[in-house]
C-alpha cells in the first residue's frame, strides 16, 4: 500500500509538471503559417495575413545565441539584396530583451526589421526546437522552407530558392 | 537515510526533467518553469527539463556580460549567482549527492559489475581548471565581432549535455543531422568516456571534471548542513574509506571538499562518529546495530 501511494505519487508529480506545459503544434513544410501580429522595435505592428502576396522570411534568433548572431550578417545582405515590394524579412526576437537587440542591431548595422516575441508566445505557435530557426512562407501564406540551426543567406543558392518563390 | 536519498533523488530527477510531452512537442520545454535554476547539473536543452542548468546560465551571463553592462540588463546573472550561492551556503556539495540527475546516473552506470578501481587524487583539481577556464575566463574574454563570448563548457566538453539534449535532439528532430560535425564527435568521444569510467569507478565527472561540484565544493568549511565528525568516539578503523563515492577519508579530512553528503560512510561507522547536523546540531545517525536473535 506504501509503495503504491509513493507510485501515485510520482505519477502526479509527471502529471502536474507536463501540465505545465507549452502550446502543442508543429509547424511543417506544405502547413499554413500560423498567423501573428507582432510588433517591431520601432512601434511598427507586422500582421503575417497582411503580408499574403510576398515572401516572408521569419527568422526566431536571440543576442545570447552565438549561431542566431553568425548568421545576422548574411540576412542583412539578403534584405538589402531582395526587392522590398516582394520580399519581406521578420527577425523575431525570442526570449531575449528588445533594448539588447536594439543596442545590437545599432551597432552592427542590422536594418530589418526586428519584432518583439520576448514572451516566446509565437516561437510556441510555430513550435520552434530551439535558436536559431527560420520559415520561408511563399505568396499564399504556406511554409515552403524551414531551417533549424544558422545558414549562409546570402549564398547563391539560398538567393535563388526566394527569388524562384518571388517569381512563382 | 539510504532510501532516503534514492527517493530525493529520483524526486529531483522528474522534477527537473518532468515534461514528458516532448515526443509529441518534438521540442524542449519552454513552459512556465523554465525560469527556475535547477540545483544541479542539467541541461537547458533537454527536452524533458522543466529548468536551466547553472553552470549554462552562468557562461551565458559572462559571454554577454559587455552587452548586458552596455544595455543595464543582467538582472538573469544575479538570481544565477545568488540562487548557486544560497544553495552552496546552505548544503554545498549535498546537491551532488542528492540533487544532480547526472550524478544519479553515474551512481546506476557503477552498479553494472565490471571490475572497479580508484581514481588519481589529483585529478579532482582538474574541475576548478575547467571552473575558472571554460566556465569564467574563456566565456569572458574569448569574444566574437559582436562583443559576445561563447559558453565553452557547454559546447566543447560537458557530457551531460550531450546525453540530455544532443542525442535526444538529434533522434527528435532529424534535420539537425546536417549540421553535425567534428564537435558533436569531440563531444560524444568525452560522453562514452565518462561512461566506461562511470562503470570502472564511482562518480568520475563529478570528481574530477564538474565545474559546478567545483563551485559547490568552495562552501565546504562554511555551509549551514553538513556531515560531522565526532573525533571522541572516532577509533579510526578506516571503514569510512572504503565505502566512499568520492574517494575521501571522512575521519582524516571531515570537511573534505569532495565530500557529497551522502552519508554512506555514516552507515558503516560503529562508533556513531559521523552524523548529519545542521551546524554541529545532529540530525541523523545512520548506523544501526545489528539485531542479535536471543538464544
Amino acid at each position: 500500500m506504501k509503495k503504491s501511494s509513493r507510485f501515485i505519487l510520482i505519477i502526479c508529480l509527471f502529471l502536474f509538471i507536463s501540465a505545465c506545459g507549452q502550446e502543442q503544434a508543429t509547424v511543417k513544410v506544405g502547413d499554413l503559417a500560423p498567423d501573428f501580429s507582432l510588433v517591431d522595435l520601432e512601434g511598427k505592428t507586422w500582421v503575417l495575413s497582411e503580408l499574403k502576396g510576398q515572401v516572408v522570411f521569419i527568422n526566431f534568433w536571440a543576442t545570447w545565441c552565438p549561431p542566431c548572431m553568425k548568421e545576422l550578417p548574411s540576412m542583412q545582405k539578403l534584405y538589402t539584396t531582395l526587392p522590398g515590394d516582394k520580399f519581406k524579412m521578420l527577425a523575431v526576437l525570442n526570449n531575449d530583451k528588445p533594448v539588447v537587440a536594439n543596442f545590437v542591431a545599432n551597432q552592427n548595422g542590422f536594418t530589418m526589421p526586428i519584432l518583439d516575441d520576448s514572451k516566446q508566445l509565437i516561437g510556441a505557435r510555430y513550435a520552434i526546437t530551439g535558436l536559431p530557426e527560420t520559415f520561408i512562407v511563399d505568396k499564399q501564406g504556406i511554409v515552403r522552407e524551414k531551417v533549424i540551426g544558422p545558414a549562409q543567406w546570402d549564398s547563391p543558392g539560398s538567393v535563388q530558392m526566394i527569388m524562384n518563390l518571388i517569381n512563382q | 537515510m539510504d532510501l532516503l536519498r534514492k527517493w530525493v533523488q529520483g524526486l529531483f530527477f522528474f522534477m527537473t526533467n518532468g515534461y514528458w510531452n516532448f515526443p509529441v512537442t518534438r521540442s524542449i520545454y519552454k513552459g512556465p518553469l523554465k525560469v527556475v535554476c535547477s540545483p544541479g547539473l542539467n541541461c537547458y536543452s533537454c527536452p524533458a527539463s522543466t529548468t536551466y542548468c547553472p553552470i549554462g546560465a552562468l557562461q551565458q551571463l559572462f559571454a554577454g556580460i559587455r552587452i548586458s553592462i552596455e544595455t543595464g540588463q543582467f538582472f538573469m546573472g544575479f538570481y544565477v549567482i545568488g540562487t548557486m550561492g544560497i544553495l552552496g551556503g546552505f548544503v554545498g556539495r549535498m546537491i551532488c549527492g542528492w540533487a544532480c540527475p547526472f550524478g544519479l546516473f553515474q551512481e546506476l552506470l557503477h552498479k553494472i559489475p565490471s571490475p572497479k578501481f580508484g581514481i588519481w587524487p589529483l585529478l579532482r583539481y582538474m574541475k576548478y581548471i575547467l571552473l575558472v577556464f571554460m566556465v569564467i575566463l574563456l566565456p569572458l574574454f574569448a569574444i566574437d565581432e559582436f562583443g559576445s563570448g561563447s559558453t565553452w563548457f557547454c559546447k566543447y566538453f560537458c557530457p551531460a549535455g550531450t546525453l540530455e539534449a544532443g542525442i535526444p535532439m538529434l533522434l527528435l528532430q532529424p534535420a539537425l543531422q546536417a549540421n553535425l560535425g567534428w564537435l558533436f564527435l569531440l563531444k560524444l568521444s568525452i560522453l562514452i568516456f565518462f561512461i566506461i569510467w562511470a562503470v570502472l569507478a564511482s562518480r568520475p565527472f563529478c570528481r574530477t571534471a564538474c565545474p559546478l561540484g567545483a563551485f559547490y565544493a568552495l562552501f565546504s568549511k562554511v555551509k549551514l548542513i553538513k556531515v560531522s565528525l565526532d573525533h571522541k568516539k572516532c577509533t579510526h578503523c578506516g571503514a569510512c574509506h572504503d565505502v566512499c563515492p568520492m574517494g575521501v577519508h571522512f575521519n582524516e579530512s571531515p570537511d573534505d571538499m569532495e565530500c557529497i553528503s551522502c552519508l554512506s560512510c555514516s552507515k558503516v561507522c560503529k562508533q556513531n562518529a559521523i552524523n548529519l547536523g545542521i551546524r554541529g546540531l545532529s540530525i541523523a545517525n545512520q548506523y544501526k546495530k545489528p539485531k542479535v536473535k536471543p538464544i
